[in-house]
């Protein structure tokens, strides 16, 4: 049960767009450090949101809502499997 | 809270009692070879019965040989439970109750049913027994209808101040006479009584039972019961059930049918005999 | 050390590491209110909720118009979230043959836990793309993410009715959607309103969604839901965004009033539970 609320946290996380776009600050580089400013798929997305002007850019946020999107639908059925597997109770309406 | 009745005149069990004989009441209900399984269970299998007019019977037996399992086909109430198949025939007022043209909702108007826990609705006392008659189109003189229903079943004395309080502030035994209102306030013309006082102590008991010997000229009454000295005070005519298990299934069957009386004083099967003298069940 | 001592000790330690985890979850919200109290009490005052946004370097102004935008918003998104998802609960529980509830409520489950920018873009490509933003796309993305709690909370109530209410009303010879409509139901509107005031305090709050549909707004008060409807969230992160610091005072007094909003409406729902379960136990 625990691993299913890990995993339903995670999917959240991994989905959050506007408090991560405020503090992340928005930077291109590839590393470990979690120092310097960065993006996460999400964040991308919200910032720039306003300047995507052609179909191309357009097409590519939406690319990266794709990505969210199946992200987060499996990290949830991955947790409705735990949860109605160890938990009959919760899963049997 | 302390049960206070209406019914003033003692009335004389004995005399209100009729011997019911086949060949002077209208028959109800013809059952014919009934069988009811859930699924690979078979709860009742071959059961022969008459229920007659304005007639009190009864249904004892041990539990779990089907008795509920029985009155609940005679409204269809076995067909909210999924998986049931039911075999054989019965016959309401000369016409089957399960024929392909029957709506099941309209049969459970006509053959009401009062259940072992008094589950009045949630609302007002006087909205539990309008409710039905309202949404069923029943809509003209309805402070009439209630009146008449609460009457009947002997509690309009003790609720007539106070109808738009909540039903459920009322005691078991008055909750479980407002649900005999609630279903005589739709017109039916057979009430069944599935263990209707189980749940109450002796004296609501003892002024359900004073009701029912009311009721029994204007309805068609069957109520199934585990107690037999209730049986015994109240039913023209009683069926006793009981399990048969054999090889290959065990299931309830109708053992006796029969006046009261003789099923009591002088029954004929010994399992009959071997129940009421309480030597088992 | 014997086996019981060490039992004790562990005993002891996990319930320290318990209580010190409780407390750092209250101390997180402890900071969060505080921070957003304090850095925006001093713009709250009658002018900030009165007076629309300010223009374009110009002092002053409020939040007027976002105000009633979100008002707007959200209760268009009611108006469509509360009935879809009432009837959707209604269906699942009362009329839904197994093979078909599992994997609706699956679904339903599903979409409760879609990252809401994902909604947003969705929303976007269905309602935004070739018109323009509108109060329509956006009350419908906040629908979008009201339904599965509203569906949920209701369900909850409705499996709570015992069977035995359902039995009566059935026995009576009244119909299957009656019985739900004039027994059930009535005995569950509390559940239902609990959980609508919930999802209405997530709906006020959710910026992302509303980043695609209703961001590009003018500064004046706004009812005219075919255009984009100003509203708090994508005010306050604007305004975060911009370089002015006034803007960014104005921003934390955004977020204290949209925090108070939220945590009253909690509170107003517990009470509300609270108030419906005594109903139904007399």
């Amino acid at each position: 049960m625990a691993a299913a609320a890990l995993i339903l946290g995670v999917g959240r996380a991994v989905g959050e767009a506007i408090a991560v776009t405020q503090v992340i600050g928005g930077g291109t580089r590839i590393g470990w450090s979690l120092f310097p400013p960065a993006d996460t798929l999400a964040s991308k997305i919200a910032s720039s949101y306003q300047g995507a002007g052609s179909g191309l850019e357009t097409s590519s946020l939406l690319y990266l809502a794709a990505i969210l999107l199946v992200l987060g639908v499996i990290a949830n059925l991955i947790a409705q499997v735990i949860v109605r597997r160890f938990d009959p109770l919760r899963g049997a309406r | 809270m302390t049960e206070s009745f209406t019914i003033a005149p003692v009335i004389d069990v004995a005399q209100e009692r009729h011997e019911a004989r086949a060949d002077e009441r209208e028959v109800v209900f013809d059952i014919h070879d009934l069988t009811v399984s859930y699924g690979p269970l078979t709860a009742i299998s071959g059961v022969d019965l008459q229920i007659y007019r304005n007639v009190i019977t009864a249904i004892i037996g041990p539990s779990g040989c089907g008795k509920s399992t029985f009155i609940r086909c005679l409204n269809r109430m076995n067909d909210l439970v999924p998986g049931t198949r039911i075999e054989g025939q019965i016959l309401y007022q000369g016409s089957d109750l399960y024929a392909s043209g029957v709506d099941p909702v309209d049969v459970r108007r006509r053959i009401g049913m009062v259940f072992q826990r008094a589950n009045p609705f949630p609302k007002s006392i006087y909205d539990n027994v309008a409710w039905g008659p309202r949404v069923l189109g029943m809509r003209k003189d309805l402070d009439d209808r209630v009146e008449k229903a609460l009457r009947s079943a002997a509690l309009w004395d003790e609720v007539k101040d106070r109808l738009k309080k909540n039903a459920l502030s009322l005691s078991g035994g008055q909750q479980q006479r407002l649900c005999i209102a609630r279903a005589i306030a739709v017109e039916p013309e057979v009430l069944l009584l599935d263990e209707p006082a189980s749940a109450l102590d002796p004296i609501a008991t003892s002024a359900i039972e004073d009701l029912m010997h009311r009721l029994k000229r204007e309805y068609t009454l069957v109520i199934v019961t585990h107690n037999m000295q209730q049986a015994a005070r109240v039913a023209d005519l009683t069926a006793f059930f009981s399990l048969e298990v054999d090889e290959e299934r065990r299931s309830g069957v109708l053992v006796e049918y029969d006046a009261t009386s003789k099923i009591f004083t002088n029954p004929s099967d010994k399992r009959t005999e071997d129940y009421v003298t309480g030597r088992f069940g | 050390m014997s086996r019981d001592r060490r039992r004790r000790i562990m005993n002891r330690a996990m319930e320290v590491l318990a209580t010190v985890a409780a407390l750092v979850a209250v101390a997180v919200l402890a900071i969060v209110v505080l921070s957003v109290a304090r850095r925006g009490a001093g713009a709250v005052s009658w002018d900030f909720f009165t007076k629309p946004q300010a223009l374009f370097g110009q002092p002053g102004g409020g939040i007027a118009n976002a105000l009633v935008g979100t008002a707007l918003l959200v209760l268009l998104a009611t108006a469509i979230a509360l009935p879809v998802g009432v009837l959707t609960a209604i269906y699942l529980t009362e009329f839904a043959p197994r093979r078909l509830a599992v994997p609706i409520q699956v679904m339903i489950d599903v979409l409760a836990g879609l990252p809401t920018i994902v909604i947003g873009i969705f929303v976007y490509a269905l309602l935004v793309v070739g018109h323009t933003q509108s109060g329509y796309a956006g009350a419908f993305a906040l629908a979008v993410i009201m339904l599965p709690l509203i569906a949920r909370a209701t369900q909850e109530v409705l499996l709570l009715v015992p069977a035995t209410l359902r039995e009566a009303s059935l026995a009576l010879g009244v119909r299957r959607w009656r019985t739900v409509v004039g027994v059930i139901l009535p005995t569950s509107v509390g559940g239902i309103l609990t959980g609508t005031v919930l999802a209405v305090a997530r709906a006020a709050g959710e910026t992302a969604p509303l980043l695609f549909t209703s961001s590009i707004f003018a500064n004046t008060v706004q009812t005219d839901v075919t255009k984009a409807l100003p509203n708090i969230p994508v005010l306050i992160f604007t305004y975060s965004e911009q370089p002015d610091p006034a803007l960014h005072q104005q921003a934390w007094a955004a977020a204290l009033v949209l925090m108070a909003f939220v945590l009253l409406a909690s509170l107003f729902a517990k009470a509300l539970l609270a108030r419906s379960r005594r109903k139904l136990a007399r």
